[in-house]
């Protein structure tokens, strides 16, 4: 890897910041699905 | 004997059982091109790259803000798209990809706002200046966010379609804002230098990676927004469920009174 310089904690941080949102975007959107079916699979179960 | 057309994609997509089936087909594929770019790119940003002569190592932040910059614009022009969509054409499908993209261009233009920002301090010796393009980007997040909370606020969904398609078109005024913003006013950011008259003044060697990173970036916005669109569908089945179930046991309960 390379020698990030003087900044390195700027650029990791800036990294991880969008490693964040990205992986809040990822979760919300698969839990969100899950707990739909979920849902949709208990009512079907029940009518 | 004549045959009956086939219905153009356009109307297929109207059924949400087709778009179901057209999802399933396309997600695991986009999802494996995903992983692979965001691997290849990653690998171009921190490996093949060449630091700037003038940022040095800074220059690797630009990977992940460029993109995050695009999509953001990228994704409320789709959702201006479908804003039309519901109020010209009434689409069934064009609201359910609206109020999936929104949280997702909230999502970009966070990326662009921090990564900016941790750009911004070694750079330009601050985390935030009021100039037309940072303003302008933070007022297109804002916009995110009232749609996403007029989303929440109107239960009816045809009603909640309506008054966030006329939100999001009045937004839309902020694109070309944002887009020119450098042009137009004396301002900090840097004029563009990928999409221009004349081409990008960026070299071959970083232009590379910036590409790649701008295709991943893309391909998990169109993951994300078929998996929000699939639990919107949902969402929506379930509520005509509970409407049918009420509705016989309101029945039942007036034949046994009544």
């Amino acid at each position: 890897m390379a020698d990030l310089g003087p900044h390195a904690a700027y650029i990791l941080a800036s990294y991880a910041v969008a490693g964040l949102v990205f992986g809040w975007m990822i979760m919300s959107s698969l839990l969100a699905n899950r707990a739909a079916a979920r849902r949709l699979a208990a009512l079907e179960g029940k009518s | 004997m004549e045959t009956a057309p086939s219905p153009s994609l356009w109307l297929r997509l109207a059924n949400p059982a087709a778009f179901n089936a057209l999802a399933n087909r396309l997600l695991w594929p986009l999802v494996i091109a995903t992983i692979v770019a965001f691997a290849y790119g990653l690998y171009g940003a921190f490996l093949t790259s060449p630091a700037d002569y003038q940022q040095g190592e800074t220059v690797r932040i630009m990977y992940i803000h460029v993109p995050a910059a695009w999509l953001s614009l990228f994704v409320y022009a789709g959702m201006s798209v479908s804003a039309l969509g519901t109020l010209v054409f009434r689409h069934p499908m064009a609201d359910v990809a609206q109020k999936a993209a929104a949280p997702l261009g909230a999502g970009f233009t966070l990326i662009c706002l921090l990564t900016g920002s941790f750009w911004g301090k070694p750079m330009w010796g601050t985390w935030w200046e009021w100039d037309a393009r940072l303003t302008s980007v933070l007022i297109l997040f804002l916009i995110y966010l009232g749609i996403i909370a007029l989303w929440r606020a109107i239960d009816e969904p045809q009603r909640g379609a309506r008054a966030v398609a006329i939100l999001t078109l009045v937004g839309a005024v902020n694109l070309p804002i944002i887009k020119f913003s450098v042009d137009w006013w004396y301002t900090l950011h840097q004029p563009a230098s990928v999409f221009r008259m004349g081409g990008p003044t960026i070299d071959r060697a970083m232009l590379t990676p910036l590409f790649v990173m701008g295709i991943a970036y893309l391909l998990l916005y169109l993951v994300l927004l078929i998996i929000r669109m699939k639990t919107e569908l949902t969402l929506r089945r379930i509520e005509r469920l509970q409407i049918v179930a009420a509705d016989r046991q309101a029945r039942t309960t007036e034949a046994k009174h009544g």
